[in-house]
């Protein structure tokens, strides 16, 4: 089987910065949906950049139904452009600042490939999907909230017809209960229309409910991977362990001062050593990621 | 902590034409004192941080009623004179900040920068600079880099490092910690109660989570349509609500299943 798209060692540099190393996925309906979750600055939404051809690959590939998304020209690219749709952490950055809510949303279904009469009620029924109010359709970007903002950012994703949808951080800036129905809606989706996703979270929450693979990066590197009840409910890596553990809870504490890890990563052997528990002297040595629940540790929890 | 409020609010609402989106009635913020604002998306949040700031001027709004920070009055109040009360008084961070900074400048430059105009001494400067990103967590190595060179959330710890350095007395901050992985959350959060105990910074915290919110706030304001629903201390308002909204607001907090790893 061809996946709709493949990442193989794939790398992402900024002028000398390594962004993201040696990563390697599947992205296809039929395996389900993928959560990418990590540290800030591990290089999540990197991928998704790269996935989108956003940014190019310093090494590796990525291909479309088996083909190379550097080479793609004309249908071939369109198809791709279509299929695999992103929604960024800031609905602002991807909606055209000129453009009404309805406008947008009309341009997306005509590459999805609606014109005519059946377009005002689809749009009517993006809009409800998403919960927004039809009277906000003739407003443009700077004249919604934030999460208006993102929702229709959401809509504008779905109006094309795709099969894989990015997502980074789709939800950071909604409130709880518009969140549990973006959550009910993208659940939906997964399940009428066959989407999958490939979200980027901070939230375990949303990455258990939404998908079945989870992967964890740290400082551009795969630290973890496995199905989603596997890495988050028995997590190995001890940076996975320490993420889960500080979720906040009500009336959870706060950590002590001074107890602040530092902030600069190691420079050789596991970049998590300056912050690691576990750490001995055999982390100087990267570690690698092997196995099907796997974690790049030399002394991973279980 | 005690003394005059750093921000006092009475009868304060901010229209487009003719639809009111935010309403304050009442609100004062005492030194050391944290306050959140929680509620549904639209609710007028952001615009009311932004009202209160004074960076609704020259825009389509229309604010009225009073905003005193540090005592002096905001609403109608001119650039040339809430210039004293910006940046060293008064910050805000703002709920998507990379948009924000002056895209041409590195980020350290834009730090020294603002400590200089507000009459910082260079060597003061360089320490409150080390002091504010160790205390974000964020690698030092970033302030060589352009704004749109980092990651969403090392530029939103920037802007709290930003405003943390020019030891701002009132700190507005829009779902500061939104773009950050739990881990670093939940060092931003206690760095907040810090500044707020050990300073007596004042915070204006808009966020969504409401566990995050018991963690840090000790006065809660619920908002939904533009209007504020319920407000007490959160003890209060968290564990017993009274409007049907902010019950709902709890139930629908995400919680992992199980405990994880915990
Ligand atoms: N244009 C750029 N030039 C140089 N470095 C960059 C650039 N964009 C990102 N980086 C760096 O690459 C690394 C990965 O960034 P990326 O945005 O992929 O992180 P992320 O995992 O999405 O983080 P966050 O959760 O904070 O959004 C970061 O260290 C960041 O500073
Ligand atoms: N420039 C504008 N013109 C007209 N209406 C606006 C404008 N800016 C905001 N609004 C409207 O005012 C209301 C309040 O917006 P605000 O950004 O304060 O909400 P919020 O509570 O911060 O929401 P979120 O949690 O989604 O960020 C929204 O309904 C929004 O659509
Ligand atoms: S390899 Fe060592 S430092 Fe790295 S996570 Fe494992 S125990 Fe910690
Ligand atoms: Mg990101
Ligand atoms: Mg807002």
């Amino acid at each position: 089987m061809t996946s709709l798209l493949a990442v193989d060692g794939l790398a992402v540099r900024y002028g000398h910065q390594l962004a993201l190393r040696d990563f390697s996925l599947d992205l296809d309906p039929a395996l389900g949906s993928v959560a990418v979750v990590g540290e800030s600055g591990s290089g999540k939404t990197s991928l998704a950049r790269a996935l989108l051809g956003l940014v190019r690959p310093a090494e590796g590939t990525i291909a479309f139904q088996g083909k190379d998304i550097a080479g793609l020209r004309g249908g071939a690219a369109r198809e791709w452009r279509r299929r695999v749709q992103p929604v960024f952490q800031d609905g602002q950055e991807a909606l055209d600042p000129r453009r009404t809510v309805e406008s947008a949303l009309r341009e997306a279904l005509r590459v999805g490939g609606l014109t005519g009469a059946r377009v005002p009620a689809r749009i009517e029924e993006l809009l409800a999907s998403v919960e927004l109010d039809p009277r906000l359709a003739t407003r443009r970007p700077h004249e919604l909230s934030g999460g208006q903002r993102q929702r229709v950012a959401i809509a504008r994703a779905l109006a094309v017809g795709p099969e894989l949808l990015v997502l980074d951080e789709p939800t950071s800036a909604l409130d709880v209960t518009v969140q549990a129905r973006i959550i009910a809606l993208l659940e939906r989706i997964k399940e009428t229309q066959g989407v999958q996703l490939m979200l980027i979270t901070h939230s375990i929450a949303l990455a258990d409910r939404l998908t079945e693979r989870t992967v964890v990066l740290f400082n551009g590197r795969e630290v973890e991977s496995g199905t989603t009840t596997e890495v988050l409910r028995s997590p190995r890596h001890p940076y996975t362990a320490r993420l889960i553990a500080s979720t906040p809870t009500l009336w959870g504490a706060l950590p002590a001062p001074g107890t602040q890890p530092s902030a600069s990563a190691a420079t050789s052997g596991c970049a998590y050593q300056t912050r690691c528990p576990r750490a001995d002297d055999d982390c100087a040595v990267v570690p690698l990621l092997t196995g099907l629940h796997g974690a790049a540790c030399h002394h991973p929890l279980r | 902590m005690s003394g005059d409020p750093v921000l006092d609010v009475t009868e304060l609402s901010v229209a487009y034409g003719d639809r009111t989106v935010s309403t304050i009635p009442a609100l004062t913020v005492a030194p050391g004192e944290v306050v959140a604002i929680v509620g549904e998306s639209g609710s007028g949040k952001s615009t009311a941080l932004m009202a209160i700031l004074g960076l609704l001027g020259g825009t389509a709004a229309r604010v009225e009623g009073s905003v005193r920070v540090l005592g002096t009055e905001v609403v109608g109040a001119s650039e040339k004179a809430l210039r004293p009360l910006r940046g060293s008084r008064m910050a805000l961070v703002m709920q998507s900040p990379q948009a924000s900074l002056n895209p041409t400048m590195r980020l350290g430059r834009l730090l020294r920068r603002a400590l200089k105009r507000h009459g910082v001494p260079a060597a003061e400067a360089e320490a409150r600079i080390a002091d504010a990103t160790r205390a974000v967590g964020l690698d030092e190595a970033l302030l060589q880099r352009f704004p749109h060179q980092v990651s969403g959330g090392q530029a939103q710890r920037f802007a709290i490092a930003l405003a943390v350095c020019l030891g701002a007395e009132l700190i507005a901050a829009d779902e500061p910690t939104s773009a950050l992985d739990a881990t670093v959350q939940l060092d931003v959060l206690a760095l907040v109660r810090r500044l707020a105990e050990e300073r007596g910074a004042a915070w204006l915290v808009v966020a969504h989570d409401l566990a995050l919110v018991s963690m840090i706030a000790d006065h809660v304001l619920v908002m939904r349509d533009g209007e504020v629903v319920e407000s007490g201390p959160a003890r209060t308002v968290l564990a017993d609500p009274r409007h049907e909204y902010t019950r709902a607001l709890l139930a629908a907090s995400p919680t992992l299943p199980t405990g994880g790893a915990r």
